[in-house]
């Protein structure tokens, strides 16, 4: 059986409402010679991080939650089935003030004529995207990217994610900026689209070949990912009908 | 330009990334590397242009690598754990020929865009003997981890090589190249034992 990394679902983060979300690129690493305070150089052995993700403390009430949770547990656990993990970066990522919050998604667009879809939902877009502008190779460290209708400029730290053919979604984000490009305005299908262009150096190398044109995602990106050695996610009750479970996730090999 | 590049050895006086290679000549021949993902690198001579380095989980155990040296060497165990099936796999397809096959173990560092800063530097050579795969049983806490292990061999010593177990006149005899009846090396090595040095010679 090949891993499958593509095609798989992508998990709600909103509905499993969880208290605490945090997001860790571990790097593997040992320490060198060390000097009389006991300093060492330190010697990274893993070649570049992985993307690891923690949902802590979900508020569970609803028998559909639990319905949800239950089979997160009959899906992720032992940790050989993948999903998609939403890396939560709406409050910080550069996204468009609407209604006094950074949206990164607008949702509830209508049809042409105005409607709704018949349980009052609609169409959803991202505010905020970006382009590969030159090709990449595998395992590159330095990404063109062109981003659209950013709010502000990327200076320190964006995660973003890239579909892959192969290893489905994977999250990067860039600890330096490189080089700015001019800023221009793109049209397509006859919207203007101002964008910012960069040369970004990745914390997470590429972990397959990116081709000019690919789309990068920069709201709510995602990273394909699983349950680490040892994590199970139990269904776990507590007094009846509530619950608060903790979910690990380590990026999918 | 030398063996090792200056830049490498400067670079390894500080803080840096390393990353090892693992390349056993099979065919296809087998790349391995003791990083997360994989990485597009090459041995010069060895590696066809555009290899792909499997990411093989997180180096467990690196042997003590034993230059041969007046004929006694290790034989050293290079194991991985933390192997993600596709790896595994292409290990185990790799499993039949895998015996006598060259394994070559070579560094560089990565630079801060984790592109190798030069072409895999060869630091040691092997010859495969046989894989070891392992799954020790483990308590129900603990989580069991898969271990494949590939037995390498340094120099000549291999089992098709047999060894001067004894040390007696005959086993020399039958062991020594053929057309040399009169090797008298060991002739004398029954005195050891009454604590005489014996002359080691061609016994004239």
């Amino acid at each position: 059986m090949v891993s499958k990394y593509s095609s798989v679902p992508t998990l709600d983060i909103d509905f499993i409402m969880p208290g605490d979300v945090s997001f860790d690129t571990p790097g593997g690493g040992i320490d060198g010679g060390r000097n009389g305070m006991g300093d060492a150089i330190s010697i990274n052995l893993s070649g570049g991080p992985l993307v690891t993700a923690t949902v802590a403390n979900c508020f569970i009430h609803e028998p559909e939650q639990f319905e949800y949770i239950g089979w997160l547990r009959a899906r992720m656990n032992s940790g050989v089935r993948f999903i998609n993990v939403p890396l939560l970066n709406d409050w910080y990522g550069p996204f468009p003030i609407i209604g006094g919050v950074p949206t990164p998604i607008i949702k509830g667009i209508p049809h042409s004529d105005g409607s709704l879809f018949s349980d009052g939902s609609g169409y959803s877009q991202a505010t905020v995207w970006g382009k590969v502008m030159e090709d990449a190779a595998q395992y590159a460290g330095i990404l063109r990217m062109r981003v659209y209708n950013p709010s502000r400029t990327l200076r320190h730290n964006d995660w973003f994610s890239i579909y892959h053919e192969v290893k489905g979604w994977r999250a990067y984000s860039y600890w330096e900026v490189l080089d700015r490009y001019d800023d221009g305005i793109e049209t397509v299908d006859g919207y203007d689209f101002p964008f910012q262009e960069y040369r970004l150096a990745l914390d997470v190398p590429l972990r397959e070949a990116v081709t000019a044109g690919t789309r990068t995602e920069l709201a709510r990106p995602m990273c394909v990912m699983k349950f680490p050695l040892g994590f199970t996610l139990p269904t776990n009750i507590k007094g009846f009908y509530e619950s608060s479970p903790t979910l690990q996730f380590t990026e999918g090999k | 330009m030398d063996f090792v590049p200056e830049s490498i050895i400067e670079e390894m006086r500080g803080s840096h990334t390393l990353g090892i290679f693992m390349h056993v000549a099979t065919d296809p021949p087998l790349h391995v590397w003791f990083g997360t993902e994989d990485i597009p690198a090459n041995f010069d001579s060895i590696d066809d242009e555009g290899s792909v380095y499997l990411g093989g989980g997180v180096l467990n155990g690196l042997p003590t690598l034993e230059v041969l040296l007046n004929g006694s060497s290790d034989a050293v165990d290079f194991s991985l754990s933390g192997i993600d099936p596709e790896t595994g796999r292409a290990m185990i397809n790799s499993l039949p020929p895998v015996r006598g096959k060259q394994v070559t173990i070579g560094l560089t560092t990565l630079d801060d865009h984790f592109q190798p800063m030069s072409s895999i530097i060869p630091f040691w050579q092997g010859t495969a003997s046989h894989t070891v795969e392992e799954s020790l049983p483990v308590k129900s806490a603990q989580s069991p981890t898969l271990t494949l292990s590939l037995s390498v061999m340094a120099g000549s010593v291999s089992r098709s090589r047999p060894s001067r177990s004894l040390w007696s006149q005959p086993h020399q005899e039958a062991l020594s190249a053929p057309g040399h009846p009169l090797d008298k090396f060991c002739n004398e090595t029954a005195r050891l034992a009454r604590g005489v040095s014996p002359p080691w010679g061609l016994g004239y």
